[in-house]
């Protein structure tokens, strides 16, 4: 088999071949996501993590055999929210893919300068290219579904319609997540294809950017906000709803309905969405693709990376002394304009509003005024909880180790006015836009001296959440090389996340019972004062003997070679020897 | 006006010090007595029958700030020759203490000498050029020079003190261009040059003016406000020329300063570098391109595998060496192959 392979293998053009290699290597995008550089690792986590997803999901298929559903409705709903996680997770894994390899499928100006001079022709990079990106996705649905894919169906196949059932199960799910998986990625493609088409190079780059992260937004938006139908009585109730009719991952759990046979026919439709969708998806995407490699080649050498330059701020806004506008600009763009910071923060951010969206949507729904309850305090504790923790993590990500030479050159202020510039950055970007998203929420709630007093803890807690992020961290954002694995970030996140979610969701109902206790307030106030005061003194203290590094240095490890002496044996010795 | 009168202080002991100038072999021995932060720097001539040849030699004493303090000379069939002292004492005292000093410096990576035990002089009023093939420990010596990378041995001094004793002050007045334009791409060229007048302090309607003036003369005006990253090498080396030069440093670093500039930018270049050196800036000017530094350049270093080969006005090496420029002083110090012979090589191998 593995010689079989092999020799089709070789049929393949050589060009092809070194090229797909090449595309495949780089078809993540280094500038969004740096795992130490190295893709292949990269490759092998991210499959190695689906396929964990995969066996929890079936493990939990094993589960529900132990205690199955006692009534047919619900099996319905057992398996109808099983078959819709599964695509809307396989969407989102697929449209997190797409973020991550965003622009890999078309050629840019690295692609044209090197490749054009050479004897290939378009035809071989536009295959390679798209075989390279299109291996990727495959890996991500075989790795995602590699075991549920065949437990889920054993399980629910079996039971509505026996063994024939399981068979077709298994068809109607891999079908989905393909068909599902397709339709997402080719319609990124589609959009990404004819931007590049219709718009000038220059604009068609800063206009990408923004759509990555608004993709990225969307995808993970969408994830956590769409809510479950677990019943076709739910499903009709929802039928006029904007949700049911424009979200494609309900368009492909009915069309897993329709193939596996159990798709009510008032539900039809949504099926033939996903059908409609999925064609559409893959035939603009293919046109595009052929227009991109026809047109955009020669348009991609001509015109330059860049959008010109024609006018800068007239006046540049000052954030204190000149040192500390110059770090906080810096960091401003520095977040705005580099894709990997950018969709970093994205992340973070898109996870603290679509939880706060989540949790405040039916309460923003109902009729206003409102009053002051633990479920709007949540969310916005939640929100400032993520947006520091967020941005402190960007934070240690640089953006251009080469060129910080310029700032040890022109270190001419000691080491805490650029750790007091950290912490007004942070305060600027984390805490500030959290403190007034929740303002501007918060307007729909009455009385108004219980949101204004709210709005002054959020601030200190806020405040309080910056300084405790801070505390250690003696570096210009950006500017320092990082040592992946020494922070240890994902694993810093979680932990921050599960004690502030249980510090804040217990905090809620004590914050909401004295607001509007003049006294019980004050205490409050005096108490989470003191503990912001008291976390801003321990970080300024620090900072005055502190020194400003701009390298990571790895911690010395001592590795024995255990060369120690050791007397021979010298009855082995001659055993040996003989 | 305390400076000059040190410095004549200086001449009047020179001349009437205890120096005795022997005859063409002997023992050269003297004692000088001068005060302040003056430093004299000696050259010793070699006696032969023809005349006075200066040697590669020299011995270089420097007097710390304090009271008067006695040098003294002591060497065999040499001569003292006054002439540098002479020159360097043309401006005021106080101009001649901004000099820039390193003494035995060494830098080891990983106990492999990079730089090895080199001392030499930069003087204001002069362009000081720093030559050697690569990987000669050029750069690496700017980057001590700059502070970017630590001196495993010896001693970097301007105005006489170790750069080290405080390195704010001086970063204050030391403008670097690097060898290679590494900037923030993301950022614009107004944008980085305004973060690099906000961090070094400057008032933002002075530096908003002085950026807008270099940029204007470098015509890199209209393209302000384009990215970093869409810079030809030629602008970016200008964005870091202005950088340099923008806080009014005394001493400037120059690695490589010519690299990727068009013809009509290195002229201007060229002249502003002299120009600044004749303003009483302490000039290190490090290329490749020899018949630039010979154009620009009073005094050349030249080092070769991490040591220092030379050190001298490149008149005097011309009249040392019995060569006629700076290339063939250059290639018989410090290139070792043969160039005419390696460029056949290489063509044989494309054609084999």
């Amino acid at each position: 088999m593995h010689r079989l392979i092999q020799s089709l293998v070789a049929r393949l053009p050589l060009g092809f071949r070194v090229l797909y290699r090449q595309f495949l290597l780089r078809v993540v995008d280094l500038e969004a996501l740096s795992i130490e550089a190295d893709v292949e690792r990269f490759l092998g986590q991210f499959a190695g993590v689906l396929i964990l997803i995969s066996l929890i999901s079936a493990l939990g298929a094993f589960f529900s055999t132990i205690a199955p559903p006692t009534t047919p409705e619900g099996w319905l709903a057992l398996a109808w929210h099983m078959e819709q996680s599964a695509v809307a997770t396989m969407m989102l894994v697929v449209g997190l893919l797409t973020v991550v390899s965003w622009d890999s499928t078309f050629p840019d100006r690295r692609d044209v300068m090197v490749l054009s001079p050479l004897p290939v022709a378009p035809r071989t990079i536009l295959l390679a290219k798209v075989c390279a990106s299109g291996a990727l996705v495959c890996v991500a649905i075989a790795a995602l579904n590699c075991a549920s894919g065949f437990a889920w169906p054993l399980i629910l196949g079996t039971h509505f319609a026996g063994l024939p059932g399981f068979a077709r199960f298994c068809v109607a799910w891999w079908l989905t997540v393909v068909g599902a998986s397709a339709f997402l990625y080719c319609s990124v493609l589609t959009v990404q294809g004819f931007s590049a088409l219709l718009l000038p190079r220059r604009t068609f780059l800063l206009f990408s950017a923004i759509l990555q992260l608004a993709a990225f937004g969307l995808f993970l938006g969408v994830y956590f906000i769409e809510p479950s139908f677990l019943s076709p009585a739910a499903f009709m109730a929802a039928k006029g709803s904007w949700w049911l009719a424009c979200t494609p991952s309900y368009w492909f759990f009915a069309l897993f309905n329709q193939v596996s046979g159990n798709l009510p026919a008032d539900l039809a439709w949504l099926a033939w969405r996903g059908w409609i969708g999925l064609g559409v998806a893959v035939t603009g995407a293919a046109a595009s693709l052929l227009l991109c490699y026809l047109r955009t080649m020669k348009k991609t050498v001509e015109e330059p990376d860049l959008v010109p330059g024609t006018h800068g701020w007239a006046c540049t806004p000052r954030f204190g002394g000149s040192l500390q506008t110059a770090i906080v600009l810096f960091a401003f763009r520095s977040l705005v304009r580099s894709r990997q910071h950018r969709v970093v923060l994205a992340f973070y951010f898109s996870v603290a509003f679509a939880l706060a969206i989540a949790l405040l949507r039916h309460e923003l729904s109902a009729p206003a005024p409102l009053p002051i309850t633990p479920e709007f305090i949540v969310p916005t504790i939640l929100m400032m909880t993520f947006s520091v923790i967020g941005l402190r993590n960007v934070f240690p990500l640089p953006i251009s180790l080469t060129a910080n030479w310029v700032l040890r050159t022109t270190q001419l202020c000691p080491p805490e006015k650029y750790i007091a510039a950290t912490r007004r950055t942070q305060l600027i970007f984390a805490v500030l836009p959290v403190w007034i998203v929740s303002a501007f929420l918060s307007l729909s709630y009455r009385p108004w001296h219980q949101v204004a007093e709210h709005l002054v803890v959020l601030g200190l807690l806020g405040f309080a959440f910056a300084e405790v992020s801070l505390i250690g961290f003696h570096k210009v954002p950006f500017t320092c090389s990082y040592l992946p694995g020494k922070s240890n970030i994902q694993l810093t996140f979680w932990a921050f996340v599960f004690v502030l979610l249980i510090l804040g969701v217990s905090f809620a109902p004590f914050e909401q019972s004295v607001l509007g206790k003049p006294v019980q307030y004050a205490e409050l106030i005096a108490v989470l004062g003191a503990a912001a005061f008291g976390l801003w003194a321990f970080n300024h203290h620090r900072a005055k003997s502190a020194v400003l590094y701009f390298e990571e240095i790895p911690e010395e490890v001592i590795t024995t070679l255990k060369l120690a002496y050791a007397p021979p044996n010298r009855n082995q010795g001659d055993t040996q020897d003989a | 006006m305390k400076w000059v009168f040190f410095a004549l202080l200086a001449l009047t002991a020179w001349s009437n010090s205890a120096l005795r100038f022997p005859e063409a072999s002997g023992e050269v021995q003297g004692s000088l007595r001068v005060a302040g932060g003056l430093r004299v720097v000696v050259g010793i001539e070699r006696s032969e029958t023809r005349g006075w040849h200066t040697t590669l030699l020299r011995v270089d004493r420097s007097i710390v700030p304090g009271p008067p303090a006695p040098i003294a000379f002591r060497n065999s069939d040499f001569r003292i020759s006054i002439d540098r002292f002479h020159l360097r004492c043309k401006g005021s005292a106080g101009k001649a203490a901004l000099m820039l000093e390193l003494r035995n410096v060494s830098k080891h990576f990983s106990s492999i000498p990079a730089v090895d035990d080199v001392s030499f002089t930069a003087l204001p009023g002069e362009v000081t050029g720093y030559l050697g093939p690569n990987g000669s420990g050029k750069s690496t010596t700017m980057k001590m020079i700059t502070g970017l990378i630590e001196i495993t041995f010896g001693k970097i001094l301007f105005q006489g003190k170790p750069i080290q004793d405080n390195p704010i002050a001086y970063r204050r007045r030391m403008g670097y261009v690097p060898e290679e334009p590494y900037l923030y791409n993301h950022l614009s060229g107004a944008e980085y040059l305004t973060m690099v007048a906000q961090l070094r302090g400057l008032p933002a309607r002075e530096s908003s003016e002085r950026i807008d003036g270099m940029l204007r003369l470098l015509s890199l005006y209209d393209d302000r406000h384009a990215s970093i990253s869409g810079y030809s090498k030629g602008m970016r080396q200008k964005v870091l020329i202005v950088a340099a030069l923008m806080h009014n440093p005394d001493l400037i670093l120059l690695d490589e300063p010519f690299s990727g500039l068009d013809v009509a930018s290195s002229l201007v270049l060229r002249s502003l570098i002299r120009e600044l050196a004749a303003r009483g800036k302490v000039v290190l000017f490090s290329s490749h391109e020899l018949d630039t530094v010979e154009r620009v350049c009073s005094h050349v270093v030249i080092l070769h595998r991490g040591k220092l080969v030379a050190d001298d006005s490149i008149e005097r090496l011309r009249s040392l060496m019995e060569l006629p420029t700076l290339e063939a002083i250059f290639s018989q110090l410090a290139v070792e192959q043969d160039t005419d012979s390696m460029a056949r090589q290489i063509a044989d191998l494309i054609h084999a």
